[in-house]
């Protein structure tokens, strides 16, 4: 039993990078680990413009770049208000590698496959995101400007999540239909 | 004869002005701050126009469930929406479906 611990322990911290998070980030931390999630975001939906045909997956797709560069936007004018260097650690090298693998997967895709793998992806993505800010990055945020962001954030990515489902849910319920 | 026609020109313009700037019977302004509509319940009556103002720094949609309206509601300017018919339109926003509405349209 005691060998299956850390295999265990190896499996969460590669799926699940919250769990990476075990110590308490500080606010330059949160702010780069919010800062590159977005970014990872934007780096999927620019490889759907590219690879997909699918109206409702493009225009999903442009919805996240603009949000989420809006969100990082913000963030960045808090940082440099705050006067707070953003600083890379663990986490954000955890979402970054990841998104690397992520990436090279997709592009490896093309119609209506790509849209379906986009979609699901897109759903755990924000999922795994959403998760993150809300139990680790906003109990840990101690500037009250950066949490408020946060919050705010947070809604603003379980909009996309719903949205993504919706998304998700259609391209697989016509992917069935076409099987028939 | 001159100053009649040029009455006549200026009273249309007043006119058109007024109904481009001012919806005839503005009844209801819905605020998004926040990703809420705020009241989230209104009441208007036929003929009546709602107007929504995004506080927000993205943009939202206000849309019913059933079809009968779909309005971009961007940052920089106030979006409108004439009630034709009676009755509870639910709407959300097709961007953000976490956030939701409802216009009560009476007689
Ligand atoms: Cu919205």
């Amino acid at each position: 039993m005691k060998i299956i611990a850390p295999i265990v322990a190896g499996f969460i911290f590669a799926t699940n990078f919250s769990a990476r998070a075990a110590d308490t980030p500080t606010d330059p931390q949160i702010a780069h680990i919010a800062y590159t999630a977005g970014l990872v975001d934007i780096g999927y939906a620019e490889i759907a413009l590219q690879r997909s045909k699918n109206k409702a997956v493009r225009e999903f797709a442009m919805e996240m770049v603009k949000d989420h560069k809006a969100v990082n936007d913000k963030a960045l004018a808090l940082v440099k208000k705050l006067g707070v260097t953003p600083e890379d650690n663990a986490t954000s090298q955890t979402i970054a590698s990841q998104a690397a693998t992520k990436r090279a997967e997709l592009r490896r895709l093309s119609g209506p496959a790509f849209d379906r793998a986009y979609a699901e992806n897109e759903v755990a993505y924000h999922s795994l995101v959403n998760a993150a800010v809300d139990t680790q990055l906003i109990p840990s945020a101690s500037n009250g400007e950066l949490k408020d962001l946060l919050k705010v954030g947070l809604k603003i990515f379980q909009g996309h999540q719903q949205h993504a489902e919706h998304m998700a849910e259609r391209l697989s319920r016509k992917h069935a239909a076409s099987k028939e | 004869m001159r100053s009649i026609a040029l009455h006549a020109a200026l009273w249309w313009l007043l006119l058109l002005a007024g109904a481009t700037f001012a919806p005839a019977g503005e009844a209801a302004s819905v605020v998004i701050a926040d990703l809420e509509f705020k009241p989230s319940t209104v009441t208007v009556r036929v003929g009546d126009t709602v107007t929504w103002i995004n506080r927000d720094f993205v943009e939202h949609t206000a849309t019913s469930r059933n079809g009968v309206f779909d309005v971009a509601t961007p940052k920089t300017r106030p979006a409108h929406w004439r009630a034709q018919k009676v009755g509870d339109f639910s709407y959300y926003c097709r961007l953000h479906p976490n956030m939701t509405g409802v216009i009560r349209v009476t007689r």
